[in-house]
C-alpha cells in the first residue's frame, strides 16, 4: 500500500509535465499526418525545377541536397514521416521532455521544504528515487508510444497506412536511448537543489551537440540521432542494437549514481 | 557544564546521543551533543537560533549523516539506513516550516500518510479533524498557517508513534491556536505514554508541558534532565549590605554568576547553594535571600555559563 503511494505521489510530481507532454507530441504527431497531402501538392509544384529549388533554398548546394534528400524521403509516405517525425520532431521533443521530467525530485523538493515530510516518511531512499524512476519511465514510454500508434490510426485521414509494428519499433529505440537524456537530467538533479538547473544545463549540451552538427552534419552519426531515430530500421540496414544497449547501459549508470547520491546526501 | 541527569537504563531512552557531531562545510552545526530523553517524558528542547536543535533533529531521523558520535532512538542506531526506516515507522516527525504536500487536498495527504503507518488511529483521525474543524476538501496550500500546524500535528499524531518528535510545534500561531496544539499533544502523552521531543523558543510553553528539559548551545547540550532537577539546582542569592557591598571575591564553587549593583550582590548558583549562604553571610549583610531561578532565567545562565 505505501509503496504505491509512494509511486502515487510520483506521478503527481510529474503529471503536469507528462500531460502537456503527449498532447505536444500528439499533436505534432497528428500535424505531420494531416500536412502531408499538401507536401505532396509541393513535391508535385517543385518537381525537377532548378528555379522552384533554388527559390526555396537559394544556390547553396548542402541546402538543396539536403532539400533533395527531404524531397525524395517524402516520395513515401513512410519517408515522410521518417524524416518529419522520427528523424527530427518526435526526438526533439520528446528528449525536451525527457529532461524535463527527469529534472526535480527530492533533492529540490527538501530545499523547497516539503522533501522532509517524504524522508520523515518509513520508507528507504532507494524506495523513494525507484518510485521516481518507475513512474518517469512509464511515463516516457507512453510519450514514445502514444503518438507513434497514432500514426496507424490517423493515416487513414490522408488515404495513407503505417504500420503499428514500425511506428512501435521506432517509439522503443526513441525510448530506449532516448533514456539517457532523462538519466542524465536525473543525476543532475541528484546534486543541484534548483529545479530549472539540470534542465538548463541539458539543453545547454543538446545545443551545443545540434550546433556542432549543422556546422558538420557528419558529426551526427557519433551522436544518439541515428538510434533515437532507428534510422537502420528505416533504410533497411538494421536495428542498432549496440548502440540502444550502450545508451540503456549509460542510462542506468547514470541513475545508479543518482540514487548514490541521494542516498548519501544530507538533507 | 552543569548535566544533571537521572540514572536510567538504556532501555529507558528513547533518545540517546553521545559525542554526536555534525558540520557543514567550515561551520560545527552539533559539536559533541549528549543528550538522553526518557522514555513517556515531554522532553523541550531549547536553544538560540542555530544551536544545532534541527540538525540534531535530522540526524536522529536518518536525514543528515552525523560526522562523529553515537544517536540512539528507541534503541536503535539512527545512522544505520535499515534502523532509521525502522525509526521513522514508530516516530512521528513535524517541521519547523510545517512542509507538507502543496498541491494535495487535506482528505488526500491524510489517506496518503495514513497508508505508511499500519497502526493508523482512524478514531484519534476524525476526532481532529472535527476538532480542529480541518477542511477536508481543501489543497493544502490554501490552508492558513494555524491550519497547516494543525493538518501537520493531526498527521503526527493518528500514527500512534512511540515518539513525537517537533520542531517548532507552535510557531506562527496565536495564542488560542498553540493552546490548542500544546493541549493535543499533553493528551496524547496522557493517553498512550508518547514520549515527545519537541524545540522551542516558547520558554512558558516548555514550562506548560514539559517534565524533562535540554538546553543547547552552539551545539553542545548544556542542560539535560528532569525540569524539577534542574530548577531546584539553579537559586539566585541576593546579598544586601548596609553601606556598599564590599569587594569580595566568592571562592566557593558552584556560582554561576556574580552580579554587583551598589549595596547588593546576586549570586547564581547552579548546584549546593547552602556553602554559598554561609560565605555569603560571613560578610555581615544585612540580608541574604535564596529564591528559585525561572526557567528562562535558568536558560540564559546556562547559555552565559557556556559563554
Amino acid at each position: 500500500m505505501s509503496t504505491r503511494m509512494l509511486w502515487y505521489k510520483a506521478w503527481l510530481d510529474t503529471r503536469w509535465r507528462f500531460l502537456i507532454g503527449v498532447g505536444v507530441l500528439a499533436l505534432a504527431t497528428a500535424g505531420c499526418v494531416l500536412a502531408y497531402p499538401r507536401v505532396l501538392q509541393v513535391i508535385a509544384a517543385v518537381g525537377n525545377s532548378d528555379a522552384a529549388v533554388t527559390a526555396i533554398v537559394g544556390s547553396s548546394p548542402i541546402a538543396r541536397e539536403r532539400l533533395g534528400l527531404t524531397l525524395g524521403l517524402a516520395g513515401t509516405y513512410r519517408g515522410f514521416v521518417w524524416s518529419q517525425l522520427f528523424h527530427n520532431e518526435l526526438p526533439q521533443l520528446w528528449c525536451l521532455f525527457a529532461i524535463v521530467i527527469g529534472s526535480g525530485g527530492i533533492v529540490s523538493q527538501a530545499a523547497r521544504g516539503e522533501g522532509l515530510f517524504t524522508l520523515s516518511l518509513p520508507v528507504s531512499r532507494q524506495q523513494l528515487v525507484m518510485s521516481r524512476v518507475g513512474i518517469a519511465l512509464a511515463e516516457l514510454l507512453a510519450l514514445a508510444v502514444v503518438p507513434a500508434a497514432l500514426l496507424p490510426l490517423l493515416s487513414p485521414i490522408v488515404d495513407q497506412s503505417y504500420t503499428l509494428t514500425d511506428a512501435l519499433v521506432h517509439a522503443l529505440f526513441l525510448f530506449g536511448s532516448g533514456t539517457v537524456f532523462f538519466s542524465a537530467a536525473f543525476l543532475l538533479s541528484s546534486w543541484f537543489e534548483q529545479f530549472w538547473m539540470p534542465a538548463l544545463i541539458m539543453l545547454a549540451i543538446a545545443g551545443l551537440i545540434t550546433l556542432a552538427r549543422a556546422v558538420n552534419p557528419d558529426l551526427a552519426r557519433y551522436t544518439l540521432a541515428p538510434i533515437l531515430s532507428a534510422e537502420g530500421h528505416f533504410n533497411g540496414t538494421g536495428l542498432p542494437w549496440m548502440g540502444l544497449l550502450t545508451s540503456l547501459a549509460v542510462s542506468a549508470a547514470f541513475l545508479v549514481l543518482a540514487t548514490r547520491n541521494v542516498v548519501h546526501r544530507d538533507f | 557544564m552543569p548535566a544533571f541527569t537521572r540514572e536510567r537504563s538504556v532501555t529507558d531512552l528513547v533518545i540517546e546521543t553521545e559525542g554526536l557531531r555534525k558540520s557543514f562545510a567550515a561551520v560545527d552545526a552539533v559539536r559533541g551533543l549528549d543528550l538522553r530523553v526518557p522514555a513517556g517524558s515531554i522532553c523541550g528542547f531549547l536553544g538560540r537560533n542555530g544551536a544545532g536543535k534541527t540538525t540534531t533533529m535530522k540526524m536522529l531521523l536518518g536525514m543528515t549523516r552525523r560526522d562523529a558520535g553515537t544517536a540512539r532512538v528507541l534503541g536503535m542506531d539512527a545512522a544505520d539506513a535499515s534502523c532509521s526506516v525502522s525509526i521513522r515507522a514508530r516516530t512521528a516527525f513535524v517541521g519547523d516550516e510545517k512542509p507538507l504536500y502543496e498541491t494535495m487536498r487535506v482528505a488526500d495527504l491524510v489517506r496518503f500518510t495514513a497508508s505508511f503507518f499500519p497502526a493508523w488511529r482512524r478514531d484519534l483521525e476524525t476526532t481532529y479533524v472535527a476538532r480542529f474543524d480541518l477542511p477536508l476538501d481543501r489543497e493544502v496550500r490554501k490552508l492558513s498557517r494555524g491550519m497547516r500546524t494543525k493538518l501537520a500535528l493531526l498527521l503526527a499524531l493518528c500514527r500512534d508513534a512511540d515518539l513525537l518528535m517537533l520542531d517548532e510545534p507552535t510557531s506562527g500561531l496565536d495564542p488560542a491556536a498553540a493552546e490548542e496544539v500544546l493541549q493535543a499533544i499533553v493528551s496524547q502523552v496522557a493517553q498512550r505514554r508518547t514520549t515527545v521531543f519537541f524545540s522551542s523558543h516558547q520558554i512558558a510553553e516548555v514550562e506548560q508541558i514539559a517534565d524533562e528539559i535540554a538546553i543547547i548551545d552552539r551545539g553542545r547540550a548544556v542542560l539535560n534532565g528532569p525540569i524539577d532537577d534542574v530548577r531546584g539546582k539553579f537559586h539566585r542569592i541576593q546579598v544586601v549590605f548596609a553601606t556598599d557591598a564590599p569587594a569580595h571575591v566568592f571562592i566557593t564553587p558552584g556560582i554561576a554568576r556574580v552580579i554587583r549593583s551598589g549595596r547588593i550582590v546576586t549570586l547564581i548558583a547552579s548546584g549546593d547553594h547552602a556553602p554559598i549562604v554561609t560565605e555569603a553571610r560571613r560578610l555581615m549583610p544585612l540580608t541574604v535571600d535564596v529564591g528559585p531561578l525561572t526557567l528562562k532565567d535558568i536558560f540564559l545562565e546556562s547559555i552565559l555559563m557556556e559563554e
